[in-house]
């Protein structure tokens, strides 16, 4: 790895909860001590249940961290983006990986191993802390997911996803797909089609090629029952 | 126009039917070694038809999810 590479990382640790407590020398031996890896679009990372307790952080590109269903059907529980963290829980608990990753772009990662991610958390109280706001965070935002699975029909769901992603263009790195938000929203490509339709002809977004522009925020909040 | 934004095809998917390339209004895909692939991104207007025939749905387009600019000046937004 170049001194260049150490660098890039080093400035992405520090933009990560987890890793910004931490001083520049540190983030830059942490770097040191990290793989780095490309996965080609629609690469499998890892899968559910593996033994593999790394921590991943990406450098580029889109990754999904998805649940298949026995029938085969995909739910997608999070879509990353550059600077996005993910297997957090199993380098925490040291237990199996919780869900399957698979790049959707060309992606280029960093990972941690787990014994580097303990020792610094040993060694720095200040990054055990933010590790703890990372988890709660985490499931703060399952808890809202199962509310919109559950609670709201498809409208709402995709207007709060738009919200969400207009607010935080990481999340959607190289641009997101409808099936990509359909396996997101626990519905069909075919159903996101026809809602984004629905909500043009409402005036609340406009396509604009390859954008999807959100034209009207505050009747895109009303439908989102924000 | 950008042609790093374009109609994304899963090479292990596509079967090479064709269909995506005889309905293509802008002629914007082709076919080489038996797959589909975007031989002129710069003529897509992503109109998404091919996306919606492909029957193995090896044909996906990415979006940016943006707000509009405030003004009639949102078509100049970019990232």
């Amino acid at each position: 790895m170049t001194q260049a590479d150490l660098t890039v990382l080093a400035e992405h640790l520090s933009n990560i909860p987890y890793f910004a407590p931490l001083s520049s020398g540190e983030r830059h031996a942490l770097a040191a001590r990290a793989g780095f890896y490309t996965f080609a679009a629609d690469e499998v990372i890892f899968l559910e249940g593996e033994k593999h307790s790394s921590l991943w952080i990406i450098e580029d590109g889109s990754v999904k961290i998805a649940k298949l269903s026995p029938e085969g059907s995909e739910y997608i529980l999070h879509l990353l983006g550059p600077g996005g963290v993910f297997n957090d829980v199993a380098a925490l608990d040291g237990g199996p990986t919780p869900a399957n990753a698979i790049a959707m772009t060309l992606v280029t990662v960093w990972s941690l191993s787990p014994a580097l991610v303990r020792e610094v958390i040993e060694r720095h109280p200040a990054v055990a802390q933010a590790a703890i706001e990372t988890l709660t965070g985490r499931v703060r935002a399952l808890n809202r997911q199962l509310e919109d699975l559950t609670l709201y029909p498809v409208l709402v769901r995709l207007a709060r996803f738009l919200i969400a992603q207009a607010e935080d263009p990481s999340l959607s790195g190289p641009g997101i797909t409808r099936a990509a938000i359909a396996g997101h929203l626990n519905t069909t490509p075919e159903t996101i089609s026809r809602v984004l339709a629905k909500l043009q002809d409402a005036g609340a977004i406009r396509f604009d090629r390859h954008r999807i522009l959100i034209t009207d925020r505050d009747m895109l909040r009303s439908i989102a029952a924000l | 126009m950008n042609t790093r934004w374009k109609p994304v095809i899963n090479q292990k998917l596509c079967t090479g039917c064709g269909a995506c390339i005889e309905q293509c209004p802008e002629n914007a895909l082709g076919q080489i070694a038996g797959k589909a692939i975007v031989l002129a991104p710069e003529t897509c207007t992503y109109c998404a038809q091919c996306e919606t025939l492909c029957p193995t749905r090896a044909i996906a387009l990415p979006y940016l999810i943006m707000y509009a600019a405030p003004s009639s000046a949102s078509d100049s937004t970019s990232r």
